[in-house]
């Protein structure tokens, strides 16, 4: 088999889960060694024993904590340890939250941008050495569509998710020289745990009850494609980016939306 | 193994050199049957006959000038003739020429617009309906990344490019509710035949020093994005087939840079 990663060694963190632990399982399937990073042990190492279930070796469980810079720098050690090298940063982990700028509080707004916007910059600082050292790689980060356009009820979320963009644009203009790449996905909605705990806060912040199918159909009718997101969908993006195939494709935020965007 | 495009069928235009011509033989690679259109009849059979060569009965070729409607409209009926149906289109066919907006003649502009733009709307028009009668498909349109940003010396290109964007974007928000869906990509300097057509008729290549031989114009071309170094055909291709297969199945509408970061910057 020719993998599309064959001989990469890959971080992805927030692994524990939906989009994460698809991607880990791809990336793994498609050749890659994969260190599954995720503040749940319990779902990481899950995600690390299905991987190596299939592909005995390929995937190592690891609990991490990605708002604490000693534990990001711990997983890239981990990484290179186990692996000898890194090729591909995956940087997936992150939360969802309703709030709008009146009422959300500082506390809030700072935990928002600590888990995904810092968490990004942090897992960059120190994939990068590692990278350079191994002749070049790529790193991937989760954007969202809030980082692309507005959407009401997730004022933290969108300047987070904004600011990764920025950030993906500085880090592949610097680091182009070095032969890294760094490209962010833009997902609009995907179901996935995260996602389910923002809609179940909304609905009952709200008051509110129906069915997730029923509200995933509803809302789906909002795409040109007329449906959400699948996890495959958002990992697919990844594996492309991760690879060789996108080698001169840097800089980029990628909509995965639908066409919710281009309309 | 799988295949990325088993079991579809394709039409790839300007396939005779290039960038078509890569992407022909990398769809074909990977399991489609493809038409490979373009106006040079005697390249394009070379490109079929080499498909064939590995992948009996995976290509067939055809004379189209994309500046004529009943060319397309044919392409797309032999197409399905030949294949029973019609699942990708890259409308990839397209000239190069330099100018500025004060020294290019009507003609000059007239031309481009038929042949890199009026061209992509009219491959759709006549794809789009096999397409939805297939139960959906992709077209892949190609821009440029003068299509994003200013690049000196093509007023008429850049317009036609961002032309193609903006088609794409609205194609894509009304075809997507009939599971079509329709990207752009943006590529910065490959060199191609195309591109060589600029370079010469400019007498240098993008950021290179007049006097210069075309391999230093090369490198110096290349400094231009962070990745610092030009694009090849089959990072086009790649990108192509990305969006022509089913793993892009929830992207549409975009236009994605491919550009070495140079858009980035």
């Amino acid at each position: 088999m020719s993998g599309r990663l064959a001989g990469k060694v890959a971080i992805v963190t927030g692994a524990g889960s939906g989009i994460g632990r698809a991607s880990a399982q791809l990336f793994a399937a498609e050749g890659a060694k994969v260190m599954c990073a995720d503040i749940n042990e319990k779902g990481v190492q899950e995600t690390a024993a299905a991987i190596n279930l299939k592909i005995p070796g390929a995937g190592f469980g690891l609990r991490v904590d990605v708002t604490q810079p000693e534990q990001v720098e711990r997983m890239v050690a981990e990484t290179v340890k186990a692996f000898g090298k890194l090729n591909v940063l995956y940087a997936n982990a992150g939360i969802g939250e309703p709030g709008n700028a009146i009422d959300l509080t500082i506390e809030q707004w700072n935990r928002m941008i600590a888990i995904n916007l810092t968490s990004v910059w942090l897992s960059a600082k120190y994939a990068l050495p590692e990278m350079i050292k191994a002749g070049g790689g790529s790193i991937v980060n989760q954007s969202s569509t809030a980082g692309l356009i507005g959407i009401p009820g997730i004022v933290h979320y969108s300047a987070a998710k904004t600011a990764v963009v920025g950030m993906t644009r500085q880090i592949a203009v610097e680091y182009g020289p070095k032969k890294v790449r760094v490209n962010a996905i833009c997902p609009s909605t995907i179901p996935t745990p995260l996602v389910a705990n923002v809609w179940e806060a909304r609905a009952k912040a709200a008051g509110t009850t129906w069915s997730v199918e029923e509200h995933e159909k509803n809302i789906g009718m909002q795409y040109p494609l007329r449906r959400l997101g699948v996890l495959a969908d958002c990992a697919n993006l990844a594996l492309f980016l991760a690879s060789d195939e996108s080698s001169w494709i840097t800089g980029c935020a990628v909509p995965l939306d639908g066409g919710l965007t281009a309309g | 193994m799988a295949e990325r495009l088993a079991g579809k069928v394709a039409i790839v235009t300007g396939a005779a050199s290039g960038i078509g011509r890569t992407t022909s033989e990398l769809f074909a690679a990977e399991g489609a049957k493809v038409m490979c259109a373009d106006i040079n009849e005697a390249l394009v059979k070379e490109v079929v006959a080499g498909i064939n060569a590995k992948a009996p009965g995976a290509a067939i070729a055809s004379k189209v000038d994309v500046g004529r409607p009943e060319d397309i409209e044919r392409m797309v009926a032999e197409t399905v003739k030949a294949f029973g149906k019609l699942n990708v289109l890259y409308a990839n066919a397209g000239i190069g020429d330099a100018a500025t907006a004060e020294s290019l003649s009507i003609e000059g502009w007239n031309r481009m617009i038929a042949i890199n733009l009026t061209s992509v709307w009219l491959s759709a028009k006549y794809a789009l309906p096999h397409m939805i009668a297939a139960g959906g498909g992709s077209i892949v349109n190609q821009s440029s990344l003068a299509g994003l940003i200013g690049v000196p010396s093509l007023p008429h290109y850049a317009a036609a490019k961002a032309g193609v964007i903006g088609l794409t974007r609205q194609i894509a928000v009304e075809y997507g509710p009939k599971k079509i869906r329709c990207n752009a990509i943006c590529p910065g300097t490959i060199y191609t035949p195309l591109v060589a057509a600029v370079w010469d008729k400019r007498g240098v290549g993008y950021g290179a020093t007049p006097g210069s031989s075309l391999a230093e114009q090369k490198v110096q071309a290349g400094m231009n994005n962070p990745i610092q170094r030009m694009g090849e055909v089959e990072d086009c291709a790649n990108l192509a087939l990305f969006l022509a297969s089913d793993e892009s199945g929830w992207i549409t509408g975009t236009a994605m840079p491919l550009d070495g970061g140079r858009s980035a910057a």
